[in-house]
């Protein structure tokens, strides 16, 4: 596998996780400010998948 | 029996039938709007929102008339009109239609965003992910830091919030973001967001000589180093970013959808739909905000108190955002060994291209070989990207914890 395809599926990877935890588990605690904190996490997480997708799209 | 002279002249007639406030008020709007026009004819002000906006300004605040026998009004535009009366003011305002069809529901700002994408370029976001996305969120600050600012000034968490996202320096964002958390004070909010986004231009050239030394101002930076980005791969990104953000941010969907469609039909080299975006619709969708939000901006608007505190928080907000994305900067310079021009940092607050292009102004004016606009392309986007970020977690997220 080449390391663009690397750099692609782990992003995409990464975005998925990031989705699922702050879309799903940011909702299971109770307490609102875990949730949130989890939701945070979620977000940068997926952003990050992102970013290493965008690393995917130039290295050539 | 007396011939009702003045009556025959309304505009004046109902300054006299109403309060001292209202009528100062009206007076005092009326002056302003001249003078937005002037400063905009003059290139102080952005034309293309400011000219339609001051006419708007000046006609509602003129154009008062006696609606029933002791109930004055306007025939441009009734923004808290109730469900069961909204045929009448559709039948009535000329500007309702407007308002209703494209405000309410934010449909203007998508159509902006949309006409933005079809003009916006990856390549630099794409060529410098990490540093645009860096400088993207440090300029962020002012979006961040004015929430807690405002909760302390007394605003509600969704009133702080509709009002943080002006640090975002992008209008369509806070359009979009003050008509979910707070419509009361859509009107206001955007007002003043529209104002402090059209000084920018002339206001942060004094924060950037105030922060960086000239010595650093005119660091060169080759354009030419950058890698290249094929339009396929452009047009991938913008499918994948678009899919992951809506699945992140649904109530933010319609701008990345906007944004993001946009950017792939450029990308897609569909010549007569990027053309329609990017002239009629972005140009069509601006001039109707313009005139639109100057009649919305009647007298009983300003009289609100909470007014004097929101332009406050907006200088706030934009001011951090500055600071913020040239302190980005200043760090990409050290990570750099002395490579980098810390002016880019300016560029990451978004209001795309107009902080890009003050960044190259300085650069420019400290050094007349240095060419950084390019480079600070890159982080303008990713801050219209980080800026719809921030909407759409303050949306989620304020819910969230009410929730």
């Amino acid at each position: 596998m080449s390391g663009r395809a690397k750099l692609w599926l782990g992003g995409v990877t990464l975005a998925i996780i990031g989705v699922t935890v702050a879309r799903g588990l940011s909702r299971v605690p109770d307490k609102p400010a875990l949730g949130l904190a989890i939701y945070a996490v979620g977000v940068l997480v997926a952003l990050a998948g992102l970013v290493v997708i965008a690393m995917g799209l130039t290295r050539h | 029996m007396s011939f009702p002279f003045w009556e025959f002249f309304q505009g004046i007639y109902t300054l006299f039938q109403t309060e001292a406030a209202i009528a100062g008020a009206r007076i005092f709007l009326i002056v302003l709007g001249f003078f937005l026009i002037y400063l905009a004819y003059k290139r102080v002000l952005e034309p293309l929102v400011m000219i339609p906006m001051g006419f708007g300004m000046i006609a509602v605040n003129a154009g008062v008339l006696m609606i029933e026998a002791t109930r004055t009004g306007t025939l441009f535009v009734e923004p808290l009109a109730p469900p069961e009366k909204l045929m009448y003011f559709l039948q009535v305002d000329f500007l309702q239609p407007i308002y209703t069809f494209t405000f309410s529901n934010g449909l203007i700002a998508c159509l902006i965003f949309m006409g933005v994408g079809a003009i916006t370029d990856l390549d630099y976001l794409l060529a410098k992910p990490v540093m645009s996305l860096l400088l993207a969120v440090c300029a962020e600050l002012g979006t961040i830091a004015t929430l807690p600012i405002a909760i302390a000034c007394g605003l509600l968490p969704e009133e702080a919030a509709a009002i943080a996202i002006v640090g975002g320096a992008d209008g369509p964002m806070v359009l979009y973001g003050s008509i979910i958390l707070a419509e009361h004070l859509f009107v206001p909010i955007a007002v003043v967001a529209y104002i402090y986004l059209s000084i920018i231009y002339a206001g942060y050239p004094y924060l950037i000589k105030l922060m960086i030394p000239k010595r650093l101002r005119g660091i060169e930076m080759d354009p030419f180093a950058m890698p290249k980005v094929s339009a396929t791969e452009k047009f991938a990104f913008s499918v994948a970013a678009c899919g992951i953000l809506c699945l992140l941010f649904p109530v933010a969907a319609p701008l990345f959808v906007s944004f993001f469609v946009g950017v792939a039909i450029k990308e897609a080299n569909i010549l007569r739909f990027v053309e329609f975006l990017s002239q009629p619709l972005l140009y069509g969708a601006t001039f109707f905000l313009g005139l639109t939000l100057g009649a919305l901006l009647s007298a009983e608007v300003i009289l609100n108190t909470k007014v004097l505190i929101l332009m406050l928080l907006g200088m706030v907000a934009l001011l951090l955002s500055g600071i913020g994305g040239l302190a980005g900067g200043l760090i990409c310079y050290r990570l750099s060994n002395g490579k980098f021009n810390p002016l880019v940092g300016i560029a990451a607050v978004s209001c795309i291209p107009t902080t890009a292009k003050v960044a190259q102004k300085c650069a420019a004016e400290a050094n007349s070989r240095a060419m950084i606009l390019p480079y600070a392309m890159g982080p303008c986007v990713a801050g219209v990207i980080t800026s719809a970020i921030i909407t759409g977690i303050y949306v989620s997220a304020i819910g969230f914890v009410k929730w």
